[in-house]
Order: structure tokens, then sequence, then C-alpha cells
């Protein structure tokens, strides 16, 4: 096995510095917003971010220099420790905003947002300042497209930009080059951007918000449906608006969102007809169908939204979101254990579990895994219809027909029961912090597969374990294992081989 | 004759007392209910006890007032940090001086109302239809605070380290290009 | 409008509209699970 030299630490430490420098560029966007919106005091803490990363990623720059190429274990390791990094020092300007209780409860915040999860602990939502309530929902749109993929942008093309996106979950190539695929993830995003902050602006108007309230929160809630993150400006998130129309447009950009950024770049350049072929199109309308079905059957017969338009607002809105991954609800927290029981609870659960597409901003197990999962049970039972020594192949459609090769199938798999372990685990902390079962599993689902719905565990009170649980649940979710268990067996083994 | 004054008396006494009872307060409510607020938690954990009945809650009016063609929607506040939204008329929210946000106090108001667990006229949602406006203090922007020393001093340390490191960075790229 | 644009531009449209056409689906699906479940 290879030994972990201090020449490999200067390597990933080197492009963690180029990835945090480059990041901290972002951190001047609140800067800017505090300054036009005179909230001076957001001003100086968002400065304090923006001069903190700046400065960390400089020096990780100048005192490490690269004295070997960057291999796949590299490109892995810079993005684990960049996302930790990044949350370490994007908490800083919450926690001096005054409005999280202590530095775990702003890098629980960070975390939440980076990840696009949605999970939130921060004091008087509805009295912060317009510039961080604005920054909250830019983070999970930053988060949604990667922040590797901003470094990538400006990285030279080298073999490291690759593996860190794969590193993120982003292995989807949509053009030769690696940076172009950067930027083409970056164009799709704004593009919608535009569309959508337009499209909730008119529908604002509609709800009864002035022109500027209208924007903003706009702005805010685009920008938390597309990345799929589920932050909203107000602490009741989407009930706030008490508008179905609104509520829809939200529930068109959690599709849209959830999408694969390669599936969109293919149906605008390429071949629209894709979007009908593509293997996880399909898989996400079967899973969200026997979802709504399993939810509908819970609601109607407890009583509770059997009327069409309360179902469609409060079930399948909820359903939708936590499918996608989003997180945005229009109900209460704790009406999800007094009201809505088992079986629907047990629909959002399964729905949250399965998750959206790969290379998109949404979470879960990703539907490319699920079709890889059922395929390769119906593969297996078709063997016995045929001779032993028949050759069978099969094949799944995306972005063109693939075989199924067995690595596939087994790298899925693993992935699959690594999430099914990090949630129990989630659920056991809950349950041993004194939760009951459902509410800890629920909770500890939405966390790893950074959705975002809460059965009301999630407050500034829970207990500061469980706060760190949840923030280890939402990076490994983000990052889905592989980098962060490369860089965490790259520490050991350099430790391992000092002490020897 | 002389009983005709005692009569008139009577009766208009007892045509005011009628006169009152036709009055929303206390055609729809209970003296008790709007003695004690009750929490928005409590509404939620007890939807049983609570739905569909007169409350009686008190908070501070926070985020924007949302006009409709038929009423408006206004959202409350309560001291447990829990918000709930409020669907009245564009007279009672005419009336409001503060909404509540950064740097603003919003309006305290307490009021009684009808509340919802799934309101059948609003597609589910959970709120509160008001019936009357029993209190209202007028609420007022707050004091900016000004930005911190210790603060401003660690800022300008952090900026300046910053532009020194950024010039080492930008030498060192100039010599390795030169070279 | 030049060929790629206008490709670019029915994408995004086939997408909105696919969009649309799922919540409508879903909309649908409500009253059908309400009433008949």
């Amino acid at each position: 096995m290879k030994s972990i030299l201090w020449e490999d630490w200067k390597t990933v430490f080197h492009y963690t510095g180029v990835c945090l420098f480059f990041l901290s560029f972002t951190l001047l966007i609140p800067v800017v917003a505090a300054v036009i919106l005179k909230e001076f005091n957001t001003a100086v803490d968002f400065s304090f971010g923006f001069l903190s990363l700046f400065i960390l990623g400089l020096l990780f720059r100048l005192l490490f220099q690269p004295e070997r190429d960057a291999s796949w274990l590299h490109g892995l390791c810079v993005t684990a420790l960049t996302w930790l990094l990044a949350t370490l020092v994007i908490a800083l300007p919450y926690y001096l905003s005054g409005h999280f209780n202590s530095y775990l409860d702003a890098c629980f915040d960070a975390m939440s947002g980076l990840t696009t999860t949605g999970l939130s602990i921060i004091q008087q939502m509805d009295h912060l300042p317009l510039s961080l309530n604005l920054w909250r929902h830019i983070l999970t749109f930053i988060g949604g497209q990667g922040i590797i993929v901003i470094a990538l942008i400006f990285l030279p093309p080298l073999g490291v930009g690759f593996k860190a996106l794969v590193g993120e979950g982003k292995e989807d190539r949509l053009i030769p080059s690696v940076k172009e695929t950067g930027k083409a993830i970056w164009m799709i995003s704004f593009i919608y951007l535009g569309i959508g902050t337009a499209l909730f602006w008119v529908i604002g108007k509609m709800a009864g918000l002035s022109s500027f309230w209208s924007l903003f929160h706009g702005v805010c809630m685009f920008m938390s449906s597309w990345s799929t993150g589920g932050f909203a400006p107000q602490s009741i998130n989407t009930l706030y608006y008490h508008f179905p129309l609104f509520e829809a447009v939200c529930m068109l950009f959690f599709i849209l969102g959830s999408m694969n950024f390669g599936l969109h770049f293919y149906i605008w350049f390429k071949d629209k007809k894709e979007l009908f072929k593509d293997i996880e199109i399909k898989s996400f309308l079967a899973t969200l169908f026997f979802c709504l079905l399993l939810l509908s059957l819970g609601l109607v017969r407890s009583g509770n939204y059997s009327q069409p338009a309360a179902l469609f607002r409060k079930g399948f809105f909820i359903l939708l979101s936590g499918h996608t991954s989003t997180g945005q609800m229009t109900i209460y927290t704790t009406q999800f254990l007094n009201q809505w029981g088992d079986l629907s609870l047990l629909a959002v659960m399964l729905a949250m579990v399965l998750g959206g597409a790969s290379g998109s901003t949404a979470g879960g197990l990703k539907g490319i895994r699920i079709a890889l999962f059922f395929k390769s049970i119906l593969f297996e039972i078709r063997r016995f219809f045929y001779p032993q020594k028949a050759v069978l192949i099969e094949k799944i459609h995306h972005f063109g027909d693939r075989i199924i090769e067995e690595k596939l199938v087994k790298s899925a798999l693993i992935i699959i029961l690594l999430f099914v372990l990090m949630h129990l685990g989630g659920a056991i902390a809950g349950m041993i912090n004194g939760f009951g079962f459902i509410p800890s599993l629920f909770e500890s689902i939405s966390a790893g597969a950074n959705v975002g719905l809460s059965c009301g565990i999630t407050q500034a009170s829970m207990p500061n374990s469980l706060k760190v649980v949840y923030i280890l649940n939402m990076w490994l979710g983000r990052l889905e294992f592989t980098s962060i268990f490369v860089f965490l067996f790259f520490v050991f083994r350099s430790i391992f081989q000092l002490k020897r | 004759m002389k009983h005709i004054p005692l009569l008139t008396t009577a009766f208009l006494l007892l045509f005011l007392t009628g006169l009152m009872s036709l009055s929303p307060i206390y055609a729809m409510e209970s003296p008790e209910s709007a003695k004690t607020s009750v929490s928005i938690h409590e509404l939620l954990s007890r939807p049983e006890i609570y739905d569909q009945q007169v409350i009686y809650i008190e908070g501070e009016i926070v985020g924007q007032v949302l006009r409709r063609k038929d009423g408006a929607w206004f959202h409350l506040k309560d001291k447990d940090g829990l918000m709930i939204g409020i669907w009245t008329s564009h007279a009672v929210v005419d009336n409001f001086s503060f909404l509540g946000r950064h740097g603003i106090r919003g309006d305290y108001l307490g009021i009684t109302g009808v509340y919802y667990k799934i309101c059948p006229l609003h597609g589910g949602d959970t709120d509160i239809h008001l019936n009357e406006v029993v209190y209202h203090i007028v609420g007022h922007p707050l004091p900016k605070s000004p930005v911190s020393p210790i603060k401003a001093y660690f800022l300008i340390l952090l900026f300046l380290s910053g532009l020194l490191l950024w010039l080492v960075n930008y030498r060192l790229q100039k010599k390795t290009n030169n070279d | 409008m030049s060929r790629p644009i206008k490709n670019f531009v029915f994408g995004i449209l086939m997408e909105i509209g696919f969009g649309i056409f799922l919540l409508l689906a879903q909309l649908l699906l409500a009253y059908v699970f309400s009433l008949s479940l």
C-alpha cells in the first residue's frame, strides 16, 4: 500500500488552499449587501469571514507547495478537507451575528447550508438582518453547485479538478473539459436563477408582498428550491405565504433542481428525448408515485388532509420536498408526530431516503442507484430462465445505453448500505439522547440525506452530541462517504506511519 | 303614570343589555378564554381541544402584511418564538404601525380568533381567523448598536495581514513566472 | 433566432413543461386519492 508522505499532505493542503481562496470571494456578496442595506454590524461580521477564509486559503497555498502530481487520493482528500474547513470558517460571521447560542450551533447552520440540508437552529430568524438571511440562501446555492466547481473554474487544468468533482458526487462530465463542465453547471444555475426569480417576484406580488419584499423572498425561495436547500426567509418556512401558486412554483423548482445537471445540458444542447429516456427520471417517477400512494393512504384514512387541496398543499408538497431532498415545509414540525400517523411518516421517510438524481443538488441514495438495485434483482431472477452457460447483459439508459457491470452494482450497493448504516447510527444517537425511535430515525434520515424536514428534534436546545452527529451525517451524506473515508484513512495512515 | 319612567328605564336597560349581547365579543367567546393567552405550541400539541375553538393569543407582529382581495394575512410571534398566520380584514391591518423585522420591534397584539388545525377555507393551512383585537401596543424602531471597537481593531489587523499575505503571494508568483 | 439558441430555449421550455405536467399529475392524483381512499 502507498505510504503517505509529507509531500502528499503538501499537495492536499495546497489545493485545499486554492479552493478556500476562491470560495472566500463569495463572502463579499453579503458584505456588499449589508453595506447597501446599512446593516454595518453584519458587514463587519462577514468581512471577518471573508478575510479569515482568504488568509487561510492564501496561507495554505504559500506554505505548502505541491511536490508531486495530484492523484485520486489527493483530489478526494481536498474535497473532504475543503468542506470541513469552509464550514468552520463560514460559521464565524454567523457566530458574530449573535443569532446563535454557540459556535457549534453556527457550524451546524453553516454545514446545513453548504450541504443544502436546510435544518436550522438559528435564533430570532424573523429578526435576522436581511443580508445575513440572504447569505444563508446564497450558501445553499453555492453548496448545491459544489464549492469545488467554483475552484475548478479558476484552477489550471490539473487532474485534481476532476478527482475533486468525483469526490463531490458530480462525476458526469458534461463536456470533456473539467473546467468547462464547472462553467456549464454554473451557467445552467444562473439561467434558472433569472427565470426563477422573475417568476417568484410576480407570484409574490400576487400573494400580497410589496415589490421589494417580493424580490427578496423571490431570490431566497428560488435559491432554496433550486438548490434543494430548504431554507426560507421566515421561521414558518413556506407556510408563511398562504398562497398555493407560490407553493406550486417552489415544487416546480424542486423537480428541476433535483435533476442531473448533465441531463439539463443534454436536453438543452444535445438530445431533448433524453428527458423521457433517462433511467433516473423513470426511477424518480416510479418511486414518487409509490410514496404518494402510501402517503395518501395514511393521511386520508386518518382524516387529516382528506380534502384534495389540503392533501396536495400539505401532503404532496412535503413528500416532494422530501423526495427531492429540499426540506421546505408547509406545516409545523410538531404536526408530523401529532397529526400525520405512522404510515404517512413512513412514506416521507422512504422518499427522503431515496432522494433525487445523481449529479444534481439533491441528496439521498440517488435514482441511478435505486435503478441499478432493482435492475440487478430482475437480472438475478431472469438468469434462472436461461441456460447456465448463456451470457446475459442488462442495460440502462443514462446519457446513452450502458451495460450494467458487476463492479457498478457492487459500488451502488456499498453506498446504499453505508447510507442505511448512517441513518441507523443517527437514529441510535437520537434514542440515546432520549428521543423516540420514529422521530430519531426521521431526523437522522433528514440530516444524512440532506433533506431538512424536521419533526421537532432539531432545535437550539437539542444536546450538543446530537448536533455533532447530525453535522457529521450532513457532511457524509453530501460527499457520499468516499472522499471522507479516504481522507480519514489518509490521516490514520500518516499517524500510523509516524508512530512506526 | 308614575310607573312609566321606571318602566322606561327598565326597558332601556334591557334594550342596552340586549344590544351588548349581540356584540361579537360576547356572542363568540367565553370570558375565560379572553383572560389566559394560549401559546402556539399548546395549540399545535393539543388540536383536539383547540381546533375550531375561539382562543386568545398574544404576540408581536412579524414579517410583512400579505394583502389579498378579500382580506389580509399577518403573523404573530408568541413569547416562545413560534409564529402563526392570522387571517383578517384590511381594516384591521391598516391600523398596524410597525411590522417586526431586523431593527424594528413590531406592534404587540392580544387577539381573539378561531383556531383551525386544518383550515377548510385556506386549503388546509394551520391558522387563526381573527375575531377582535383586544389590545394593541404600538411597536418601535430598535436603536442601532454601533460597531464594537474591538471588532473594528481586529478587522483592521486581519485586513492588513491579508494584504501583506497577498502581496507576498503576488511577488512570489511574479518571481516564479520570471524564472 | 439562431439554431443553437432555439434548441436551448426549447430545452428550457420543455423542462418547465415537464415540471408543470408533473405538478398537474399530482393534483389529479390528489383528487383521485382523496375520493377513492
